[in-house]
């Protein structure tokens, strides 16, 4: 099983949207997710043997994974001395994108801001659409740590999206 | 637990702050959901954004499946130049050690060299047809045969196409046309360019329902890179290379090959690739530029045609009278066509139905197609919903246009992809 080509290309299947989603906006563009999104399957396949599937689910086990990418990856950039910017490089878009542009690349902004723990909340909360007890079990902590993480990550991601002028935040 | 956590907790599930807080709990929970909100929406785009990226990032991992130790070749297959690394290739060295680290051990080392075993013979621009061709999807896609080999009754072609070496099978029911007629699937050579209509399978290969093959070529394709397009680029324009379309009919993509030297994986509106159907036997050849369009924020784009595809001759002749189950198929002249191949072509409104053959009339008389249970129907124009052209009946006299091929027994039409129109006047 640990080694099953056709085992793992259906893990992929089906967790490649939530991996995705879980690093989308801690990053600077969909490419970028795009290419963290694939080396948590890589690493995951290299690692198999390390996995213990009694009680963990295994999309626990790839976010893991996709958290410590992450981490390397904006260390790397930060060593780097690489702009934090977003990735423009395919160019303007019409009037009618714009908003939704907008709202991406200030949702990139502003997620970048919060601590790790404040960002994963928010993605396991409202991109992931995980559950209060999903979301402490994924993050190993209690219920009630979450509903807190939660609501500072919130008051924390409304002042960041009012500092990148997204119109729908008010700054406090 | 403190009070705040708990009403917004409430707050978020409801949709609504709870009665119970207070003033100033109302104005701090209305700016936590705000906030909440933005994700919310930010959500949608970042699934249209996750959607877009998977063909590319499958094909990385399934590559660096067939990569890892054990996944060995077991047959040759030709290749006809060593293309240029593309941007995948060059993301995926990038990563090696990474991608290696840890791997020495290989169990399973069977199911992988099963699996991915063929695969590893590609180039590296091979993989990249797994970019673009997703599992059941019916294909438009042309290319030149490198080699043709028998198994039984299947022939395999493996086809140089846009998107690299693609493995196209034949099955006994697949129809094959020439210039002039229906002919025998033995018939094709290295060196042919061959016209593809079929069904993408789960390996990437192509399950051929239609074939059209044309005079063979030295002409080397162009390679180039390829590019999920997931924003809106000014004046992009380009030839459309290939197009896959969904089982149920409700998603289309091209590919776009521009002047920049990119080729363009674009996801469009259906009602696109119905208009680009209607004007010709195959979208392939046409020349379009990307508009935004109506779906453009989950990046679904649409096209206005610059230039229509250059195969749009070849046209199939009524019924012979008294033999109505035996129509005969007219090949078009080559020269019409560019002396590329082309599709069957009918455009008419469709008169009676007897099981799964339609008598349609056309500008010439009637002519029966027969409609298989791979055949993909399209809504079009006709304001009928997918749900109702499920029912055959529903579409007796509308206007419509059949791609296709001929029944090399019957040498009747067979359709490939049906695009219905309005009830004729």
């Amino acid at each position: 099983m640990a080694r099953d080509a056709g085992a793992w290309s259906e893990i992929f299947e089906l967790h490649y949207r939530s991996v995705f989603a879980f690093v989308r906006y801690r990053l600077r563009g969909a490419e970028e997710a795009e290419d963290i999104a694939s080396q948590v399957f890589e690493v995951a396949y290299s690692h198999a043997e390390r996995f213990d599937y009694r009680g963990v689910p295994i999309q626990a086990w790839l976010i893991g994974i996709a958290r410590n990418l992450c981490r390397d990856h904006v260390k790397k950039l930060g060593r780097r001395g690489i702009d934090a910017e977003l990735d423009e490089t395919m160019g303007p878009v019409e009037d009618d994108a714009a908003v939704t542009v907008d709202l991406r690349r200030d949702l990139s902004l502003a997620m970048r801001r919060l601590t790790e723990d404040q960002q994963e909340v928010l993605s396991l909360r409202f991109l992931l659409d995980r559950s209060v007890e999903e979301t402490a079990r994924l993050m190993n902590r209690s219920e009630d740590a979450v509903k807190n993480l939660q609501r500072r990550a919130l008051a924390a991601m409304q002042r960041a999206l009012a500092d990148v002028n997204y119109p729908g935040a008010v700054k406090q | 637990m403190s009070r705040i956590d708990d009403l917004l907790q409430q707050a978020i599930v409801t949709g609504a702050i709870p009665p119970e807080a207070t003033e100033a709990e109302r104005a701090e929970l209305a700016g936590l959901l705000g906030g909440a909100a933005a994700l919310r929406t930010g959500r949608r785009d970042m699934e249209a954004e996750a959607d877009a990226t998977m063909p590319i990032a499958r094909a990385r991992f399934e590559r660096f499946l067939a990569a890892q130790p054990g996944a060995v070749a077991s047959r040759p297959v030709t290749v006809a130049s060593r293309p240029h690394p593309g941007i995948l290739a060059r993301v995926f060295r990038a990563h090696r050690g990474l991608a290696l680290s840890g791997a020495a051990v290989a169990i399973g080392l069977l199911a992988v060299v099963a699996l991915f075993g063929s695969q590893a013979l590609l180039s590296n621009t091979d993989t990249a047809s797994a970019q673009v061709l997703s599992a059941d999807d019916y294909v438009q896609v042309q290319g030149v045969v490198r080699s043709s080999t028998t198994n039984g009754d299947q022939r395999t072609v493996a086809l140089d196409s846009p998107v690299g070496l693609v493995q196209v099978t034949l099955a006994s029911d697949t129809s094959v046309v020439d210039d002039q007629n229906a002919v025998d699937a033995s018939t094709i050579k290295p060196g042919d360019q061959l016209l593809i209509g079929g069904v993408a399978l789960n390996n990437h290969a192509i399950a051929a329902h239609t074939v059209a093959v044309s005079q063979p070529t030295n002409a080397a394709l162009r390679r180039v890179k390829l590019k999920a397009l997931t924003k809106l680029l000014p004046n992009l324009e380009g030839k459309v290379s290939l197009l896959t379309i969904s089982k149920d009919g409700s998603k289309a993509r091209v590919l776009i090959d521009a002047p920049n030297g990119n080729s363009y994986i674009v996801n469009i509106d259906v009602a696109a690739a119905e208009e680009l159907l209607r004007l010709s036997s195959t979208a392939l050849g046409a020349q379009v530029r990307v508009n935004a369009g109506a779906n453009v924020k989950t990046a679904i784009f649409a096209l206005a045609l610059t230039s229509p595809a250059p195969t749009s001759a070849r046209t199939a002749t009524p019924d012979a009278p008294r033999s109505p189950a035996s129509a005969g198929a007219k090949r078009p002249d080559a020269s019409a066509a560019g002396g590329k191949p082309s599709f069957v072509s009918v455009k008419g409104v469709i008169t009676g139905r007897a099981g799964p053959l339609f008598q349609i009339e056309t500008r010439d008389g009637v002519l029966t197609i027969q409609v298989r249970a791979e055949t993909r129907r399209l809504v079009g124009n006709s304001g009928l919903t997918r749900a109702d052209i499920g029912n055959p009946d529903s579409v007796i006299g509308h206007l419509v246009t059949v791609t296709g091929g001929l029944d090399p027994k019957t040498g009747r039409v067979i359709a490939d992809l049906v695009v219905v129109g309005p009830k004729a006047p």
